[in-house]
C-alpha cells in the first residue's frame, strides 16, 4: 500500500481530534481571519441604518437554543439597530424553546441602556402552537390570538399594544428561524401580495421585510430575496452574521464563531481532498498491477 | 359508534372548513374573513391540545417502559427522564417559565448537552465526508463538488480570498430551488386532490384509520 493510499485509511479518531483542535484553536490563539463582506450583508446593514425613526417592528423568533447561539451576534445587532432608530418591537415565539432565548438575547442587546421600557417600547409573546396557523392568527388579530404576553401581563396593561392589533399596524416584519420551512410560512403570511412595500422602496406605507436564516436554511431563503412578494433584505446565516459585525464595526460573538468555522471548514475540505487523493492513488495502483 | 358520528359529521365539518377558507381566498366578504380567522385560531387551539396529548402519551409510554426494566442502567436511564421532567415542571410552576431559574436550567444544562450531541453529529459528518465524498462516478463527483462549494461558501475567509465562490454557490440555489419547488408543486397538487375529495365528503381516510 502506497503512502497516498494510506491517507484514505486514517484512524477516524485522529480525524476527529484534528477537526476538534482546529475549531478550538481560536479560543486559545488570538488571530483575525479576513472577512469579505457580501453585497447582501451591506444591503441588510443599510436597510437598518436608513430605517425611519419610530417604526413598529414585528419579529418572528422561531429558534431553539441550538440555532439561536450561532446567530446571536446578528440578532443582538439587529435589535440594537432598531433601538438606535427608536423602533418599537413585538416578538412572537413560534417554537417552544424560543422564549428561553429572550433572556440571553435581551441581556446582550441591553434595551435598558437605550432607555427602553418593557411594555412601552417592546413586548415579548410566548410560544403559540400551530406553526403557520399561529403565524397567520397573529398577523390577523393579535388581541384574539394572545390574552397575555410572555410574562403573563394582560395586553390591555401594555401601552405599546394599545394601537397594535394586526399586521397592518406594523412597518417592518423581521423573521428568524431554525427550521427551513419557516421562511416559506413567513413569506406567505407576512409578505403576501398587498401587504408588502415595493422591493425598490421598502419604507412605504406597508411592510418592509427582513430575514435572518440559519446557515443551512440560507440557500432556501435566497430565492425570496429581492422579489415581491418576498424579502427585502437578508443575511446569509452565521457567515452573514460575522459580516454584519464587520460592516457595523462591532466585532463580537459571530466573528469569534466565524474563526472557528473557517478553520473547521478548511480542515473538512482538506480531508475530502485527502480522501480523493487516496481513492485515485489506489485506483491508479490497481491499473498498474493489472498492466504488469 | 354509528357511521354518522364516526364518519359523516367529521367529513361535513372538514368539508365546511375547506370551503370557508378557499372561498375567503377568492372572495373579499367580511363574514368569510371573520370565519377564516376564527378557524385559524381554533387550529392553534387544536394544535395545543395535540401537543398536550402527545406529552401525555409520551409520559404514559415511558412509565410503562420504566416499570418493565430489570437492568440497573436502564432503570437509571428512565429514572433520570422522570427526575428531569419533574425538575422542569416544578421550577416552571414555582418561579414561572419566564424566570431566571427556569431559563438557567435550560441554558446551563439542556443547551450544553444538546451542543455536545450536535458536536458528535458534526464529527460523524466530517468523517463520513472524508470516507464517502469521492469522485467515483459522475453523480458522486457532482455531489462532492457541490458539497465542497457549499462548504467553502460558508467560510467568510474563503469567500474573501476566492470571491467567485459566492456567486457559484448562490447559482446552485437555482437547481436546488427548482427541484424543491417541483416536489412542492407535486405535494400541492396531491393536497388539492385530497381537499377536493374532502369537500365532496369522499375522503374517509381523513377521519378513519385503515384498521
Amino acid at each position: 500500500m502506497s503512502r497516498f493510499e494510506r491517507l484514505g485509511r486514517l484512524n477516524i479518531k485522529l480525524v476527529w481530534v484534528v477537526v476538534l483542535l482546529s475549531m478550538l484553536a481560536p479560543a486559545f490563539i488570538k488571530f483575525e481571519l479576513p472577512v469579505k463582506i457580501s453585497p447582501m450583508t451591506v444591503d441588510f446593514y443599510e436597510f437598518f441604518e436608513n430605517l425611519p425613526e419610530g417604526q413598529i417592528v414585528y419579529i418572528m423568533n422561531s429558534h431553539s437554543l441550538m440555532s439561536y447561539y450561532p446567530l446571536k451576534g446578528a440578532m443582538k445587532l439587529t435589535l440594537q439597530f432598531l433601538m438606535e432608530h427608536n423602533a418599537k418591537f413585538v416578538i412572537q415565539a413560534l417554537v417552544a424553546e424560543s422564549p428561553v432565548t429572550y433572556s440571553d438575547w435581551m441581556e446582550a442587546a441591553d434595551p435598558e441602556s437605550y432607555g427602553y421600557e418593557y411594555g412601552v417600547d417592546y413586548v415579548l409573546f410566548g410560544y403559540l402552537a400551530g406553526g403557520e396557523m399561529a403565524l397567520a392568527s397573529f398577523a390577523a388579530d393579535i388581541w384574539k390570538t394572545y390574552d397575555t404576553d410572555y410574562y403573563g401581563n394582560k395586553l390591555s396593561d401594555l401601552p405599546l399594544m394599545e394601537n397594535i392589533h394586526s399586521w397592518e399596524d406594523f412597518d417592518v416584519a423581521l423573521g428568524s428561524a431554525s427550521s427551513c420551512v419557516l421562511q416559506d410560512m413567513f413569506v406567505r403570511q407576512w409578505c403576501a401580495e398587498g401587504k408588502q412595500n415595493p422591493i425598490d422602496d421598502p419604507y412605504g406605507s406597508k411592510l418592509a421585510t427582513a430575514y435572518i436564516p440559519q446557515s443551512t436554511c440560507a440557500p432556501n431563503t435566497v430565492p425570496y430575496l429581492g422579489v415581491n412578494p418576498g424579502i427585502h433584505v437578508m443575511i446569509y446565516g452565521t457567515q452573514g452574521a460575522a459580516e454584519l459585525e464587520a460592516v457595523a464595526n462591532r466585532l463580537g460573538h459571530s466573528t469569534a464563531l466565524a474563526n472557528a468555522k473557517n478553520l473547521g471548514i478548511i480542515v473538512n475540505v482538506g480531508l475530502i481532498i485527502l480522501g480523493n487523493i487516496a481513492y485515485f492513488s489506489a485506483k491508479f495502483s490497481k491499473k498498474e498491477e493489472i498492466k504488469q | 359508534m354509528s357511521v354518522t358520528t364516526r364518519r359523516t359529521i367529521p367529513l361535513v365539518l372538514i368539508s365546511a372548513c375547506i370551503l370557508i377558507i378557499s372561498l375567503q381566498y377568492f372572495l373579499n366578504i367580511q363574514i368569510l374573513t371573520d370565519l377564516k380567522d376564527e378557524l385559524v385560531r381554533w387550529g392553534t387551539i387544536g394544535t395545543a391540545f395535540a401537543v398536550l396529548y402527545g406529552i401525555t402519551v409520551e409520559i404514559v409510554r415511558n412509565i410503562r417502559l420504566a416499570s418493565r426494566q430489570r437492568e440497573l442502567n436502564d432503570i437509571i436511564y428512565y429514572t433520570l427522564y422522570f427526575v428531569f421532567m419533574i425538575i422542569f415542571v416544578a421550577v416552571g410552576a414555582m418561579f414561572g417559565v419566564g424566570s431566571t431559574e427556569f431559563t438557567n436550567i435550560y441554558v446551563r444544562i439542556l443547551t450544553p448537552s444538546k451542543f455536545a450531541i450536535e458536536l458528535v453529529y458534526g464529527l460523524m459528518l466530517v468523517s463520513a465526508g472524508y470516507r464517502t465524498l469521492r469522485a467515483s462516478s459522475l453523480p458522486a463527483t457532482v455531489l462532492m463538488i457541490s458539497a465542497v462549494i457549499i462548504l467553502l461558501r460558508n467560510s467568510p475567509m474563503v469567500t474573501g480570498f476566492i470571491p467567485a465562490i459566492g456567486p457559484i454557490a448562490d447559482w446552485l440555489n437555482i437547481p436546488l430551488t427548482g427541484g424543491s419547488r417541483g416536489a412542492l408543486i407535486g405535494a400541492g397538487i396531491g393536497a388539492l386532490m385530497i381537499s377536493l375529495r374532502a369537500v365532496a365528503m369522499k375522503e374517509a381516510g381523513l377521519v378513519e384509520t385503515g384498521d
